[in-house]
């Protein structure tokens, strides 16, 4: 049976889903982490009675040079909790190495680990957890969990990222029409019609698939994932908790969509 | 001091071969399995043989991209096609998704293994955890600054390689999937449709905003011609320019002017006049407006496009010298031309000469008021002795 975790948008949030059926938290750490809505400091993790739930923090940031020495500092009071890493970029992995804490980490690559073999290779580096692309299907999915000898975690609400740049596309942008960049939320619409959320945070740009991921229909085909992940990053707080409730009781909805969980991507290369 | 490496793309043999003979140090592309760019024509195994084999006698290297971040699917057939390019000699394949190093480890390929842009490697822990891997080279993302790249050359003893020319992701590459989810083409297996490219309204709070000019992610082109010399003093140890789907005009002006401008770093001879002469003469071949991006400054409103997509076709490159004999030059056409048109030749070791078209006749002697046809071969009399490879273009102003 998969556990539930859920990535964590404020505090209040924080607060009300700790008194829920839900197995874990996923909290973002400042200046480490991207694709967010709500970043803490580490001693935050001190200050919380996470009632016996699994906590999960996020270093999921692209690493420069410039953010390595906070990292170490991060990473060096994490050492001795109970928690597990989250992360991007191997730059964590070779500092967990160095202090020996590589047990702790789940490989989360946003689109970069999609088969089998290259969870195999995180496995081989004792990385106990992946967090998989939405970018597969569930067969794929199950085949990687199948094969490898490591925690699976798979998004199973919430936006996904879809693009990040470290530009700042949007302040660019209203700065060379000379608009204001007054705005609390941003969405850019094609020339199809379609809508998607982009945020601009410190780091740069994201944008986010144009619906919520919502698996909640599906959950039976993908029991024997370790970890189902509800991301509450852009999704009303009330509206996502009433969906966590819905989760934690396998209830059905309609019309959910479901990114690529039915349906190949195109254009292989054989 | 070992000199840097310049290394351009190379779609297919003869793209391959003009850009070794224009001055490049090493050539990559992708094979027919694989690799990113599945809309260029790439080549199969016979053609990668070939390829090695030409490169090789020239003294120079040969670099396959392996670079697609791999579905378990795709996975099949790899380690016997590893082992092909092993028995090809290739120099190095330039991979992403880390499975690859695994198999090559595991099955004793000796193929030295160089870490694809495409994993977004910019800082030096990351670059040090690639050399505990065994990774001989690493390609750094194109976000980083002179500083970060100075600071992980001093920190890591990898060989770094660099983007100096061509187009850039919009996004740090291997973070957009916009393809997947506009086209449903995947992008980290080859087929991106430049969704950065489009043009999008913004809308602020849900509200439209109103303007001619729409939203969009594009970036200005990436040129550091300018930057040479700060790049070979910091340690770089290979300058890349991207592009394997451009034109073999293309190729080889860009070869061309950096090969120039990285030989007279090395004798002590480039100077500031003859960076602003192959500054002009890259922008001509240019598809777009190019800039420094990333290395000085984090990009700016400066650095991107709000046109839309723009490119430009170029129209200059007129004709590729087939053959000289007897004073007369054999030409493959590539566009209009005629007698009286003042134009000029470029070749790899040579300065451009400017000469007028005279008479121009087909290959049965008959004389044409023009050459109208692409790939058609003409000929016509010229005093310069030219050589194969040689190109024809519209002289530069």
């Amino acid at each position: 049976m998969s556990k539930l975790i859920v990535s964590i948008s404020s505090k209040e949030q924080l607060k009300t889903l700790l008194n829920k059926k839900i197995d874990g938290v996923i909290l973002s750490i400042d200046k480490l982490s991207v694709n967010s809505s709500f970043y803490i400091d580490v001693n935050f993790l001190d200050e919380v009675d996470f009632k016996g739930k699994e906590v999960f923090v996020s270093l999921n940031k692209l690493m420069h040079n410039y953010d390595l020495e906070h990292l170490k500092k991060v990473m060096h009071k994490l050492k001795n909790k109970d928690i597990r890493i989250l992360f991007y970029d191997m730059a964590v992995y070779n500092i967990a190495k160095e202090y020996d804490m590589v047990d702790k980490l789940v490989i989360f690559q946003d689109h970069l680990n999609a088969s089998v073999m290259s969870n195999s290779f995180y496995s081989r580096l004792g990385i106990k957890g992946s967090y998989i692309t939405s970018d597969i299907t569930k067969e794929e999915l199950i085949e990687i969990k199948e094969k490898n000898n490591i925690d699976i975690f798979f998004l199973c609400y919430g936006y996904a990222p879809i693009f990040y740049s470290r530009r700042y596309l949007i302040s660019n942008y209203l700065k060379h029409i000379n608009v204001e960049n007054d705005g609390l939320e941003y969405k850019i619409t094609s020339d199809m019609g379609v809508t998607y959320p982009i945020v601009e945070e410190e780091f740069g740009t994201t944008i986010y698939t144009n619906r919520e991921i919502n698996l909640i229909n599906n959950l039976d085909e993908i029991k024997n994932i370790d970890y189902i992940v509800m991301n509450s990053n852009l999704i009303d707080e009330f509206k996502f908790n009433s969906m966590v409730d819905k989760f934690i009781n396998h209830e059905k909805i309609d019309d959910t969509y479901i990114g690529f969980f039915n349906q190949k991507t195109i254009y292989k290369v054989k | 001091m070992r000199k840097v490496e310049l290394l351009a793309p190379a779609g297919n043999l003869e793209r391959l071969k003009i850009a070794l003979l224009y001055g490049a140090d090493a050539v990559y592309f992708g094979g027919r399995n694989y690799s990113l760019r599945a809309n260029a024509k790439n080549l199969d195994i016979h053609e990668i043989k070939e390829a090695c084999e030409y490169a090789h006698n020239l003294g120079k290297k040969v670099y396959v991209t392996v670079n697609i971040v791999f579905h378990t699917e795709d996975t099949e057939g790899l380690i016997e096609y590893l082992k092909q390019l092993e028995m090809c000699k290739v120099d190095a394949i330039i991979v992403s998704d880390p499975l690859v190093i695994n198999l090559v480890h595991d099955n004793k390929i000796n193929i030295p293994i160089h870490i694809s842009t495409q994993y977004s490697s910019v800082n030096y822990e990351t670059v040090n955890f690639w050399k505990s891997m065994g990774v001989e080279r690493v390609v750094l993302g194109r976000e980083t600054s002179r500083e970060e790249i100075k600071e992980i050359i001093d920190k890591t003893g990898v060989e770094i390689e660099m983007f100096i020319h061509g187009a850039m992701c919009a996004s740090y590459s291997g973070r957009c999937v916009l393809s997947n989810y506009f086209t449903n083409r995947d992008a980290n297996r080859g087929g991106c449709a430049q969704i950065c490219r489009w043009s999008f309204d913004l809308t602020k709070n849900g509200k439209k905003i109103e303007n001619t000019t729409k939203f969009t992610m594009c970036s200005k082109d990436l040129c550091m011609i300018e930057y040479l010399k700060d790049i070979i003093d910091i340690g770089v140890a290979s300058l890349k320019v991207e592009g394997r789907m451009r034109s073999i005009y293309y190729i080889a002006t860009v070869i061309n002017n950096y090969r120039r401008a990285i030989d007279e770093y090395y004798n002590g001879t480039l100077t500031k006049e003859k960076i602003k002469k192959y500054l002009k003469e890259l922008n001509k071949v240019a598809a777009r407006d190019s800039c420094d991006q990333f290395f000085n400054q984090l990009p700016t409103t400066k650095e991107q496009y709000f046109l839309g997509r723009s490119e430009i076709s170029n129209q200059d490159f007129l004709a590729i010298v087939a053959s000289y004999k007897d004073g007369y030059v054999n030409v493959i056409s590539k566009n209009y031309f005629k007698p009286g048109d003042i134009v000029e030749i470029i070749s790899p070791h040579n300065e451009p000469i400017s000469f007028v078209i005279p008479d121009i006749y087909d290959m049965d002697g008959n004389k044409l008021d023009a050459s109208r046809h692409p790939e058609e071969m003409v000929k016509f009399k010229l005093d310069v002795e030219v050589s194969k490879y040689d190109m024809i273009r519209i002289k530069l102003a």
